[in-house]
């Protein structure tokens, strides 16, 4: 019954993108009525979550949803069509009811701004790709969507293109995303190559050869690391925070670039074959959650450190379903979407206020805006692995999957376990020195701070009940079971089976990465918690020129710039001098020169001498006879 | 009718046919690239009528009919033209005549 309005599920955003489009384009008297152009795109998007929603209570069996032909060359055939199962619908969930939060809270902060529509319109857009994305049931339909949440991604985080080095952000990060999603192109042309379809549900069924599935593996965590901002793409994300603070929450934390695990876990059948791709995942996750969680630690800009540590619990994702913890991702996903949109949205309030993005010229603002200041709060607790809060219990999971493939005899996984641990100290570490220095204290900036309409604190305060409640869908096996991993995703994907904990192992590795987040916490209160200037310096001193090396988050953007982008110059200048005066000019004009010489003769034809005309059609007459004649 | 008479009747006819195409070819008066028009015109009615007599069908013949009355009215309109080109340009030579409006 439900089923029958999944299109209008889809279809509704698309159709408010391009309503709100088009009409902000065409008539002008609209583009100033930006609380009604924000209310239209946040009741798409409520209208195709709650749709969802109805379908996720009356949920039985995976729904197909048949659209039309899409490409018929033969022998291909490939219709438009999706798939609603467990992962899919709970990945549609999250997006359109992070989404609705985020497009309300989008009118209260685009609320002074004239392009209102132009950033509705693309937000709209946005989920739509991001549905196409996860419900599509095809390989070459999820590559739409994929490319369609990139180009929206493009769009909104050069939405103040006015600004260059906007522009430049954006386009970094479509170029950068372009790498992976040649990955994600070339993996799928390898698997239609192979199998001779393009239908995940088709794919699933085949058995793969190792060396297939390592070769489609890499190439398809090459397309994942782009648009998860994994080493060696991430340094895309950071800049990416050019763009308004919602979409950084949108986009750019809860939904997009959580794409690239739900790839993984929606081709896990594929990297069940290729163990050795499942490792690399780990230790690159590992790795980045590590680099992330180090930058961050050294950053003052609100956003940067909040971008950073995306990366690095995106690390933390990748880590587990390296680990073939795929439900373990995915709820890590799930629990970050709330506490990080959290963050984000609360950063913007706390933007919104100061003015500023820089959090030495804050501090104290808890008590200007306290709802900002302790959602904010909680959200910290949360991400720091505090229990109950929702990041606890991920977090939990993931570094138990760790621990459990590690004493299953790859040893290799305890040293990403190791690796977790630090990274989640470092976290619960640069997640109270930002809220220590941004809300504790005493305010240090110039303009008086605020706390924001409640069209803004209300997604805040949802984001906050989510952040607390969302961790007990996914119980750990000490409490009970977890509903999210066994009950629900079970039945679409299919995780490596792992060794089971004893309760006490489980008990200690519990207590550990509580420990550790608690320690990180105390550490930044002490440091952090009165004079926090001295504290900064004093640390800097301490760790000398690694903390230049952070500050200038690693200078990973200097390297690419010298071992890519300057070769590449050098290589097209190279080209312009050997090739240039054939390609570039000579070329081109050579072929206009030719067709212009067949014009001028043509041209003779037509001399506006009627004789001559005649005699035409008396000598093509006559050789139509002769033609005749002898045929 | 015989197939001898059918071919004298049919080589008459490609003389005219040849002869009016000349004409056309050859004049560049008006006039008579309008005569030498009716001249191939004829010609062809005159297969019509000569295959028309060989099979002893009919068809042949009511195409003639349609052809010299649509030959008329052509007449009738072309001639027309031809006088009133004559009248405002008092020229009748048709390479001259080469301006489409002025």
């Amino acid at each position: 019954m439900v089923a029958s309005y999944l299109p209008l599920a889809v279809g509704l955003p698309l159709i408010g993108a391009v309503v709100l489009g088009l009409g902000g384009l065409w008539v002008a008297s609209l583009r100033h009525q930006r609380f009604f152009i924000g209310s239209i795109a946040t009741a798409t998007v409520f209208a195709s979550f709650a749709i969802f929603f109805l379908t996720f209570l009356s949920y039985s069996a995976p729904l197909r949803v048949e659209g039309w032909n899409w490409l018929a060359i033969e022998p291909m055939r490939l219709r438009l069509s999706f798939q609603v199962d467990t992962l899919s619908l709970w990945m549609a969930l999250i997006v359109t009811g992070i989404g609705t939060l985020i497009h309300l809270y989008s009118i209260g902060y685009m609320a002074e701004e004239e392009g209102a529509w132009r950033y509705f319109a693309f937000l709209n857009l946005f989920i739509f790709s991001m549905l196409v994305l996860v419900l599509a049931d095809s390989l070459p339909l999820l590559f739409l969507g994929w490319e369609g949440v990139g180009a929206c991604s493009y769009f909104l985080i050069g939405y103040w293109f006015q600004k260059e080095e906007n522009a430049i952000a954006a386009q970094k990060a479509f170029i950068m995303n372009r790498i992976g999603d040649l990955g994600l192109l070339a993996g799928m042309i390898w698997l239609y190559s192979m199998t001779g379809t393009f239908e995940i549900g088709q794919l699933e069924k085949i058995i793969y050869p190792g060396d297939v599935a390592v070769g489609v593996g890499l190439l398809l965590f090459l397309a994942a690391t782009g648009k998860s901002a994994q080493i060696p793409l991430y340094t895309w994300l950071p800049d990416a925070m050019a763009g308004p603070t919602p979409v950084s929450a949108l986009i750019h934390a809860a939904t997009m670039v959580t794409a690239g695990i739900y790839l993984i876990a929606r081709m896990d059948f594929l990297f069940a074959a290729a163990p050795e791709v499942l490792t690399v995942i780990s230790g690159i996750g590992a790795l980045t959650a590590l680099v992330g969680g180090l930058i961050a630690t050294r950053l003052y800009d609100i956003k940067k450190i909040l971008a950073y540590s995306t990366v690095s619990q995106l690390g933390f994702m990748f880590a587990a379903a390296g680990a073939g913890a795929y439900t373990a991702a995915i709820f890590h996903v799930f629990t970050h979407a709330f506490f990080k949109a959290l963050l984000f949205l609360g950063s913007g309030s706390v933007i919104h206020a100061v003015g500023t993005q820089d959090i030495r010229q804050m501090g104290g603002l808890r008590r200007y805006m306290p709802i900002t200041g302790w959602t904010f709060w909680i959200g910290t607790l949360a991400i720091a692995g505090i229990p109950p809060l929702a990041g606890f219990f991920s977090k939990d999971e993931i570094l138990a999957a760790l621990y459990a493939r590690g004493k299953a005899g790859e040893t290799l996984y305890f040293l990403y376990w190791g690796a977790l641990l630090v990274v989640a100290f470092l976290t619960a570490f640069y997640m109270g020195r930002l809220s220590w220095l941004t809300f504790e204290g005493s305010y240090r900036g110039t303009e008086k701070p605020h706390e924001s309409p409640s069209v803004m604190t209300l997604p805040l305060i949802a984001l906050a009940v989510g952040t607390v409640g969302a961790g007990f869908v996914g119980l750990p096996p000490l409490l009970g079971t977890s509903w999210l991993g066994q009950r629900w995703l079970l039945q679409s994907v299919k995780p490596l089976s792992l060794p089971p904990l004893e309760h006490s192992t489980e008990l200690f590795l519990v207590v550990i990465s509580v420990g550790v987040g608690l320690v990180g916490l105390s550490t930044a209160w002490l440091l952090f918690g009165k004079e926090f200037l001295r504290a900064e310096y004093k640390l800097s001193l301490a760790i000398g020129d690694f903390h230049h090396l952070l500050s200038d988050q690693l200078r990973i953007d200097k390297l690419y710039e010298k071992v890519f982008v300057q070769p590449y110059y050098v290589l097209s200048d190279l080209a312009k001098d050997i090739w240039g005066p054939w390609t570039a000019r000579s070329l081109p004009q050579a072929l206009a020169n030719f067709l212009y010489r067949i014009g001028a003769l043509l041209s003779r034809l037509q001399g506006g001498y009627i004789p001559s005309y005649i005699f035409y059609l008396a000598a093509v007459g006559l050789l139509v006879l002769l033609w005749g004649l002898w045929g | 009718m015989k197939v001898e008479l059918l071919y004298a009747t049919l080589t008459l006819a490609a003389g005219l046919f040849s002869l009016g195409l000349l004409g056309l070819l050859l004049r560049r008066n008006l006039l008579l690239a309008f005569l030498s028009i009716e001249l191939m015109l004829n010609a062809a009615n005159l297969n019509f009528l000569a295959f028309s007599r060989y099979h002893n069908e009919p068809t042949g013949a009511v195409f003639v009919l349609f052809g010299i009355c649509l030959a008329a009215v052509e007449a009738v309109i072309g001639l027309g033209l031809v006088v009133r080109v004559f009248r405002v340009h008092q020229e009748l030579g048709y390479t001259k005549l080469s301006a489409l409006r002025w």
